[in-house]
């Protein structure tokens, strides 16, 4: 997922579809990152991050969950 | 000189409009999550390291001298960045990973940046038994990646990270 500012939408699609499950997942300029990972943080296995700048702003990340 | 302009007008752009994701969210995260383990991998790029020189100077050294000042500036970002991730393991434990996934040619180059990095941090204490030092890996690229092509073609994983992401618990 590249450039998604729309939060909501996400949010419609883990009710229609009852979750989120995924393999793993890019995330770049992507808002509501945190309802991505709090969907499996019961399976996270591997966060990458993409940083940028001194205190840890991110420009990206990868979730990977089994 | 296009590229530099080009680079410096994505870094602006990337401070000029922060992501989504900062560190606070990132504790959040980390200290929600329920999995038993946990690696997190900060995946460094070409770009993230002073003095790479960018794409299409193929006959100039890859990485070219830069002010001490600029260093120290870098050491600097390294420095917080770490701190930051020790106040998230006082959250959750967690693994910890510095992977280079660069350019072949600044492998080195990158992987000593990210070596003293942790030197550093641990001459100064920042680890202990709880907070150990993260690992360095170095992952070498066929060629240089640009912030532009991160930012605007992420897309879909190759078959190189389907692999990866079989193959092995993380990096």
């Amino acid at each position: 997922m590249t450039s998604v500012t729309n939060v909501n939408l996400l949010k419609d699609m883990v009710r229609l579809f009852g979750g989120i499950r995924f393999r793993y997942v890019d995330l770049f300029n992507v808002a509501g990152v945190q309802l991505w990972v709090d969907a499996c943080a019961g399976i996270l296995e591997t966060l990458r991050l993409y940083p940028i700048g001194e205190r840890l702003s991110l420009k990206g990340a990868r979730v990977s969950s089994s | 000189m296009f590229h530099d302009h080009f680079q410096d007008h994505f870094r602006e752009l990337y401070r000029e409009k922060p992501p989504d994701i900062s560190s606070e969210i990132l504790k959040h995260v980390l200290s929600t999550t329920t999995s038993p383990a946990l690696e997190v991998a900060v995946i460094y790029r070409d770009y993230d390291f002073c003095g790479v020189r960018p794409p299409g100077y193929p006959t100039l050294p890859p990485v070219y001298s830069v002010s001490q000042a600029e260093r120290t500036k870098e050491a600097l970002q390294h420095h917080r960045q770490l701190e930051v991730f020790r106040e998230i393991h006082e959250l959750r434990d967690f693994r910890l990973v510095l992977r280079a996934d660069v350019w072949h040619r600044i492998g080195e180059h990158s992987v000593r940046v990210l070596e003293e990095a942790v030197a550093v941090e641990k001459a100064r204490g920042g680890f202990d038994i709880g907070f150990s030092e993260p690992l360095v890996i170095y992952r070498p690229r066929e060629s240089q990646t640009t912030i532009r092509q991160d930012y605007f073609a992420m897309g879909p994983p190759t078959p190189e990270y389907v692999l990866d992401e079989i193959g092995h618990s993380c990096c």
